[in-house]
């Protein structure tokens, strides 16, 4: 875990370090001053450029641990702010589309997991082979095509109204939800091929408790995994989903920064994604001793 | 149906009605696929164990599955008749709910019987089919358990697989009495403890309260046989129940599934491939093979004076310890006794399994020869004073396991002697560390303590080429100990090539001498293991190991994976082998009276402790250990 | 049998289809009914009609003949990476499973490390930080996609070098390099054959992400992302510009998921 975390700072401080081109030099640029050598050595020293490499890191991660993540070349707000200002828009974002994808997958893979028949295989291949090969780019642009300028129902530009949240939640759910009911299902069938449902089904315990008090139950660990995995295509999704939709989120964000270059957002954006990754499946892991008991065991 | 149809009937009716289950001419079979049991009849009473003995693949478990339920496991009734008094009526069920008393449930029963009898009766009944299609029609009802419960429980191989693992037991209890209409409370969870209590599971309270992954494979299948009892059963299936576990914990499910019977009147069809299992047991055994019934008689008539040749073949091929040796005579379960006292069976002494056993003297027979020669040998070299010495000693042996925190003592202080020509044997049960010393001895496993000597020389943790050649190791599963996308005699050359020098080894670098010396015929090199059964890829193995002209070869469980007539033919030659190239052999096994009939002297293990080191003869007259004595009282 | 059958059938089925692909895509230059970058100020978002197939967009190039070679930069980009990473991330995890020791806690270390990151995350950051072009936008994808080999094929050399006959090769006196390369690897490939053929369909909409972002291809190249990124702000006006580089796009990626998962099925099939 903290192994992980350093590495994952190590990157990101290295990331910028060997970004083409002097940061000085880049933040002038950014903020449009006249460049000249005497400035910009100015500059260097005021950012402490000229010290070693170790020590700029050790200094950046220091000030990283209090929160400080340095200030924007643009327009020398804090980056910490910057992202917080942004971060509401996109959790909001996520996590309807997070509900919005489970709420519709698991019933629908419960229901063709169970009832295993033509229609149901059908519409898995359908829709996982949909979701899988339509990026979440051109499904945007797509349901804007349709919803916006043919039928006129939602305005283009997303704004961060109630409204506005319908189509971006449908565009990052739909490659979710394409993706969770095969797996989902999967999962389903392997339970119900496990030895313990015959057993149970063969001492004539009902179907319905079978179903929802122990296949749903044990399932439940794999599936929070699969979750857990996806958070991370939802974070990625949101970047491109929010530019598309102007939504006023972290994704919107870190584009407009890189082409900006305002490099110091980037690289608190990427932090902050990673922590927020790592901590969430880190919550999956508890969650995991939570339903299994036999995770306890192994950790006592 | 038709209930006063024709008097004629009637009789048959009756005749029926003894039984709680008769099979005529059965015939079974998956899918299209060719039937896999063919023309099988029989019948079980009340308070019967049949025992259907037969080698994988013989169509045991497929008559179990359909006898249980064809639909749930896709099994097909091609021809024949399966009369069976499985519960099909949902007016019985109530009354059996609602009536405690023990003549309403007989009467009720008796129903059943006739009620099934006369469907079978009527013609082509479909036990399966008939239940099922009930059961769909009654989905919305508020009945509708989807099974024969409480008339036939089963019991399965795999311990853990009747359980979900993350579930506690009372869960699993409460849902499964609850489907069943069986649960009251309070009431029921005394009566569940009771039931626990009387076949041996004391402590009920906090059993019910723990997970089935916290236990023992031996306490889940006790655990599965006391909730299946709840259920009142008067059948119990029980599938290869005891294949999965030690010896000991044999012993344990046994006598709970004998206790059953004794105490509820349960009859009990049981399904093995351990000729053992069913001489212990059964009243009567049927012998299958091919989907066919050869015998199917009287415990006793089948093990006595088996008629015919395959079941002969079969109880020769059951390795047993030589009578002339054996003092520790078989435990006999004390409800077996009872169970004889009452006059429940016929005759039976607890040694008729060693009458039985005389007919199997052609498996001694056949090894004593090489025995006894051996034996002579070394008693001549003890008498003349240790003129060779031995050519592998292993000395204080140790092995440690550092799993997280917690040491694992695998292998403990071991030490051991070899010479050539000699057959050692190792006995443990699973987990007892003799896997983990056979692969120090060969290198695999670099030892944490101790040393072993190679004809008097120290070996190195860094094994050269030359000692690979000179110890060979056969593995336990025979397809699994080749690479599945090579062709066998590749593989065996394989070694030779990168073991030995080619004009040294020549004459033996042709392959087909190399296979026809283990029994395989040339054409089998050119085949994939996937390809070959178990017992040719053991004798592939074999060949493989033998190409190298090893001094020592060591067997790990080399036949627990196979048949035992199969298991006999591979022993046969390896004694042949040995006994042509005076190899010494390392002979790992749990199975007591296996290692018994070919090692001179055995080691017995336990958790990675030697409890006794002995000659083969003296351990089974004299055992010091007690754990060696409750192995031997273990072996049927 | 005739499962297996089935499964074979789809397979090559899906393999002429994606052969088919990549024909074209070398042919491409000599396919294209215009050049694709010449500029038409005469037929500015024309639609479709016979001199160009697919219409024009804003500038008037054919849509066409732009697909076409956008079809060259996807699918070469994205099967040369899918080839690089599975190269060394399959013989990192293979040695890491076999040895163990420090390089495999230094490698796994790393892994982990580049799995704390949300892929297409750290893609961005990376092609944004180094700027667009081909190959940033390759190496933002490629930092990551290592990891996938490497894990697979360190599980699989795991499980596998405990099975008897690797035990068997070596008391067979065989070398690491010989269990290595002539026992482990064919057996553990066919897994991590299957995932790097359903990894071509993701690695093509990686790109095409980041193209459509302005990360990836630079102009006037033709890529299908960096195509409907353009023209999604006159998709009113010219909605060919759009859907004719989107199906091309679902249509390639489909055929590589579909490869993917035939043979995935055969696998499982063969298993059995």
């Amino acid at each position: 875990m903290i192994p992980v975390l350093l590495g994952l700072t190590f990157l990101t401080f290295l990331l910028l370090y060997l970004s083409p081109g002097d940061p000085a030099e880049k933040k002038l640029k950014a903020q449009g001053v006249a460049v000249s050598d005497e400035i910009v050595e100015q500059v260097r020293e005021e950012m402490g450029l000229n010290r070693p490499f170790p020590v700029q890191y050790a200094d950046w991660l220091l000030n990283a641990l209090h929160g400080d993540l340095g200030t924007s070349y643009k327009d020398e707000r804090p980056v910490a702010e910057k992202l917080t200002d942004g971060m509401g828009n996109t959790l909001l974002l996520s996590l309807a589309s997070l509900f919005l994808a489970l709420f519709v997958s698991v019933p629908l893979a419960l229901y063709t997991a169970v009832r295993k028949n033509r229609f149901s295989d059908y519409l898995i291949r359908f829709l996982s082979f949909t979701g899988n090969s339509v990026p979440s780019f051109l499904l945007s642009v797509l349901l804007i095509y349709f919803f916006c300028i043919r039928l006129k129902w939602f305005p283009v530009i997303a704004k961060g109204t109630v409204q506005g949240l319908f189509l971006p939640t449908l565009a990052l759910a739909i490659p979710l939800i394409s993706r969770f009911i095969r797996q989902f299902r999967a999962e389903f069938f392997e339970q119900l091929s496990q030895e313990y449902v015959i057993g149970a089904r063969v001492r004539g315990v009902k179907e319905h408790l079978i179903l929802f008090c122990n296949v749903l139950h044990n399932s439940m660990m794999p599936i929070l995994t699969i979750v857990g995995l996806s958070v991370g295509t939802l974070m990625g999704g949101s970047v491109v989903i929010e530019t598309i939709f102007m939504w006023p989120g972290l994704g919107k964000l870190v584009m407009d920064s890189i082409t900006a270059r305002d490099y110091p957002v980037i690289q608190g954006f990427v932090i902050l994604m990673a922590v927020l990754y790592v901590g969430i499946n880190l919550v999956i892991d508890i969650c995991y001793r939570v339903f299994d008991p036999r995770m306890r065991d192994v950790e006592s | 149906m038709t209930i006063q149809k024709v008097d004629g009937t009637a009789n048959e009716n009756d005749e029926v009605r003894k039984y709680l289950i008769t099979a005529e001419h059965l015939s079974l079979g998956y899918g299209s696929a060719a039937p896999v049991v063919s023309d099988v009849s029989f019948s079980i009473a009340p308070r019967e164990i049949l025992c259907i003995v037969g080698e994988s693949g013989s169509g045991k478990s497929t008559l179990l599955k359909a006898i249980m339920n064809p639909e749930e496991f896709g099994v097909r009734i091609c021809g024949g008749k399966l009369f069976s008094e499985m519960l099909t009526d949902e007016e019985i069920i109530s009354k059996r709910v609602t009536d405690e008393g023990d003549i309403a449930k007989r009467v009720a029963d008796d129903e059943n019987i006739g009620n099934a009898a006369r469907r079978g009766g009527n013609g082509q009944r479909r036990a399966g089919n008939t239940r099922n299609k009930r059961n769909n029609r009654n989905k919305s009802g508020k009945e509708a358990g989807n099974g024969n419960t409480g008339r036939t429980g089963m019991i399965f191989q795999n311990p853990g697989a009747s359980f979900n693992p993350i579930r506690t037991y009372r869960k699993q209890f409460q849902e499964t009495l609850k489907s069943n209409g069986m649960f009251r409370g309070k009431e029921t969870w005394q009566e569940v403890l009771r039931m626990l209590d009387s076949l041996g599971l004391a402590d009920g309270e906090r059993i019910l309260d723990s997970c089935p992954y916290e236990m023992s494979g031996g306490m889940n299948q006790r655990i599965a046989i006391a909730l299946t009892m709840l259920l009142r059963p008067r059948l119990i299936l029980a599938d290869e129940p005891t294949s999965a576990l030690d010896v000991t914990l044999q012993e344990q499910v046994f006598d709970e599934l004998l206790r059953a019977r004794e105490l509820y009147g349960t009859a009990i069809l049981l399904v093995t491939h351990n000729l053992g299992v069913a001489a212990k047991m059964a009243d009567r055994i049927a012998v299958m093979r091919e989907g066919r019934f050869v015998e199917c008689r009287s415990a006793e008539g089948v093990l006595h004076s088996p008629e015919d040749v395959y079941t002969k073949e079969l109880l020769a091929a059951v390795p047993q310890i030589p009578e002339n040796m054996r003092t520790v005579s078989p435990q006999i379960p004390e409800n077996r006794k009872t169970a004889r006292n009452m006059g429940l069976y016929s005759s039976a002494d607890s040694l008729d399994l060693q009458a039985a056993v005389q007919n199997a003297t052609k498996f001694h027979s056949r090894f004593s020869g090489s025995k006894s020669e051996e034996r002579g040998f070394e008693n001549k070299e003890k008498n003349e004073g240790l003129h060779t010495s031995p050519i592998l000693d292993v000395r204080h042996l140790e092995k440690i396991y550092h799993q997280g925190r917690r040491n694992i003592h695998a292998v403990r202080d071991i030490s051991f002697a070899v010479r050539e020509g000699e057959f050692l044997g190792i006995v443990g049960e699973s987990g007892s560390g003799k896997s983990t010393l056979l692969r120090q001895i060969v290198g695999l496993e670099k030892p944490d303590g101790g040393e072993i000597l190679f004809g008097g020389e120290p070996l190195a943790a860094k094994r050269t080429k030359e000692d690979y050649r000179r110890m060979q190791m056969i593995f336990q599963e025979p397809s699994a100990s080749f690479d599945p996308r090579i062709r066998i005699g590749k593989s065996i050359l394989e070694n030779q090539k990168n073991l030995c020098r080619r004009n040294v080894w020549g004459r033996e670098s042709d392959i087909n001498e190399l296979l026809k010396q283990t029994g395989l015929s040339a054409e089998l090199k050119d085949r994939y293991p996937s390809e070959l059964s178990g017992g040719q890829c053991q004798r592939a193995a074999i060949s493989r190991a033998i190409a190298v002209r090893p001094k020592v070869l060591l067997c790990d469980e080399i036949t627990s994976a196979l048949d035992v007539s199969v298991q006999a033919r591979i022993i046969e030659l390896l004694v042949r082998l040995v006994k042509e190239r005076g190899m010494a052999v390392v002979f790992v096994s749990h199975d007591l009276a296996l290692v018994s009939t070919v090692c001179s002297h055995v080691l017995v293990m336990k958790d990675g402790v030697c409890v006794e080191y002995q000659e083969t003869g003296e351990l089974l007259r004299h055992p010091q250990n007690e754990y060696t004595k409750q192995l031997l009282g273990a072996v049927l | 049998m005739t499962s297996k059958k089935k499964a074979k059938k789809r397979t090559i089925f899906f393999a002429v289809l994606a052969f088919l692909l990549i024909m074209v895509s070398i042919l491409a230059p000599w396919l294209c009914p215009n050049d694709p970058n010449a500029t038409n100020a005469l037929y500015m978002k024309a639609a479709p009609c016979r001199q160009f197939p697919f219409g024009t967009d804003s500038l008037g190039r054919c849509v066409c003949s732009r697909v076409l070679m956008g079809a060259r930069t996807s699918v070469f980009s994205a099967l040369l990476l899918v080839a690089i990473t599975f190269l060394i991330g399959t013989v990192l995890g293979m040695l890491c499973g076999f040895y163990g020791g420090i390089l495999d806690t230094i490698v796994m270390r790393l892994a982990d490390t580049m799995l704390a990151f949300p892929q297409m995350v750290l893609a961005i950051a990376v092609a944004g930080i180094l700027g667009g072009g081909m190959g940033n936008a390759m190496a933002a994808l490629g930092i990551t996609g290592w990891t996938l080999y490497a894990r697979l094929a360190r599980s699989q050399v795991l499980a596998m070098k405990k099975e008897p006959y690797i035990l068997a090769a070596r008391l067979g006196g065989c070398s690491d390099a010989k269990i290595l390369f002539r026992h482990l690897l064919p057996n553990i490939l066919p897994p991590l054959l299957v995932n790097a053929t359903t990894q071509i369909g993701v690695t093509m909409m990686g790109f095409a992400g980041l193209s459509f972002l302005g990360l990836g291809v630079q102009l006037p190249n033709a890529e299908w992302g960096s195509m409907i990124n353009e023209a999604r702000g006159y998709m009113q006006l010219a909605p060919w510009a759009v859907l004719a580089p989107g199906a091309a796009m679902v249509l390639t990626v489909m055929i590589f998921n579909y490869l993917g998962d035939s043979v995935q099925e055969l696998m499982d099939v063969k298993a059995k």
